[in-house]
């Protein structure tokens, strides 16, 4: 038996810091470590078509474009900070994943304050940042996430 | 207390109406391994859990939950958004038409109603973890299940992502239940209570 191995009770082996996935992988796969990805091989042929995901935003104006664009960086970027922060919760000492989520962290306020300046806030920390603070109600521009429309 | 972000985790764009596939995904809303009740589950273990990280686990894995669970209602609106009352009557979405129209309401994919009895918080660190390893493997399997039956692609990305996140919080619980481990006695984990028992010698919480 392993070190941490008894009889009556279940044994998960701790994961190691390894090698991550770039921004857009992760949020792919659902995770940043590869060594935690395991996709379900079984009903990748039952795929109706290529994937399309992304398809209509082609046909999109420039500007909305941009906005999607944005957006998509944002939910990588805080994907990263998500996934980082639960290693973190069981890997409370590991310097090298604090480094990355610290970075990564920065990176988000960043891009979700362009994103207030520019379009709408997305959190009520970021009405603030929006030049037409005060004038209108920030807080309801924008479509709900769940329209589909800005991804 | 929490805050909004007015965004999904994963971008969720379904253009196709299909009323259907709606009534199965909805059992990842309501049903006894949907997200509610695994969001509910991990924030209802977390206020008597001893070792402070896994309290802390508890919090953040219950919150990613609620988003996954604002991702579920997002893909079954979209299914159901241009929903004619043909579709509702010939499709599989007749009697939840009825009772919600195309509003968003808890239930399985069989029609029960979302109920706390589908999770626990028993007050034993060994026993909540354990169940929690065991929520996220129930959670996976109805994945698994719902890719075997569902085919339009824009439907199918979010939820291989959903999947991959149970995998990822299996491995979280187990490292949680590991952390537990180490502040126990190897040679008999169920000595005593940790949750409620303070015998001599017993870290006193936070650990």
């Amino acid at each position: 038996m392993e070190a941490n191995e008894a009889l009556a009770i279940a044994t998960v082996p701790c994961q190691q810091w390894g090698q991550l996935y770039e921004e857009g992988t992760a949020l792919t796969n659902g995770t940043v470590f590869p060594d935690l990805n395991k996709p379900f091989y079984v009903t990748d042929t039952l795929v109706d078509s290529p994937v399309t995901m992304g398809k209509a935003s082609t046909s999109l104006d420039p500007k909305q474009m941009e906005r999607e664009q944005l957006m998509n960086k944002i939910n990588q970027v805080s994907f990263f900070v998500n996934d980082l922060t639960l290693y973190l919760d069981t890997h409370g000492d590991d310097k090298e994943a604090l480094k990355v989520l610290s970075d990564k962290g920065k990176e988000r306020a960043t891009l979700l304050d362009e994103f207030a300046e520019k379009y709408y806030p997305l959190t009520c920390d970021c009405i603030a940042k929006c030049s037409k603070a005060g004038e209108e109600n920030l807080w309801a521009n924008g479509p709900a996430p769940w329209e589909g429309a800005c991804i | 207390m929490w805050n909004y972000e007015k965004r999904l985790q994963f971008p969720v764009k379904i253009t196709k109406t299909c009323p259907k596939t709606a009534q199965l995904i909805i059992s990842q809303y309501g049903g006894p391994d949907g997200e509610l009740s695994a969001s509910m589950r991990y924030l209802a273990q977390r206020y008597t859990m001893p070792v402070k990280e896994v309290g802390g686990l508890l919090t953040d894995i219950g919150t990613e939950e609620l988003a996954h669970m604002e991702m579920i209602c997002a893909m079954v609106y979209q299914l159901t958004r241009d929903l004619t009352i043909e579709e509702a009557k010939t499709a599989g979405f007749d009697a939840y038409y009825v009772d919600h129209t195309k509003a968003l309401w808890p239930q399985a994919a069989a029609g029960l109603p979302f109920s706390a009895l589908e999770f626990t918080a028993k007050g034993d660190a060994i026993t909540d973890l354990t169940e929690d390893l065991a929520a996220e493997q129930k959670a996976r399997t109805v994945y698994d299940n719902l890719l075997r039956m569902i085919t339009d692609p824009e439907v199918r990305e979010p939820l291989k992502f959903l999947r991959t996140r149970e995998i990822v919080h299996f491995q979280r619980f187990g490292e949680a239940l590991e952390k537990t481990k180490d502040k126990l006695d190897s040679r008999n984990y169920y000595y005593y209570n940790p949750e409620f028992d303070k015998p001599a010698g017993f870290p006193e919480p936070p650990m």
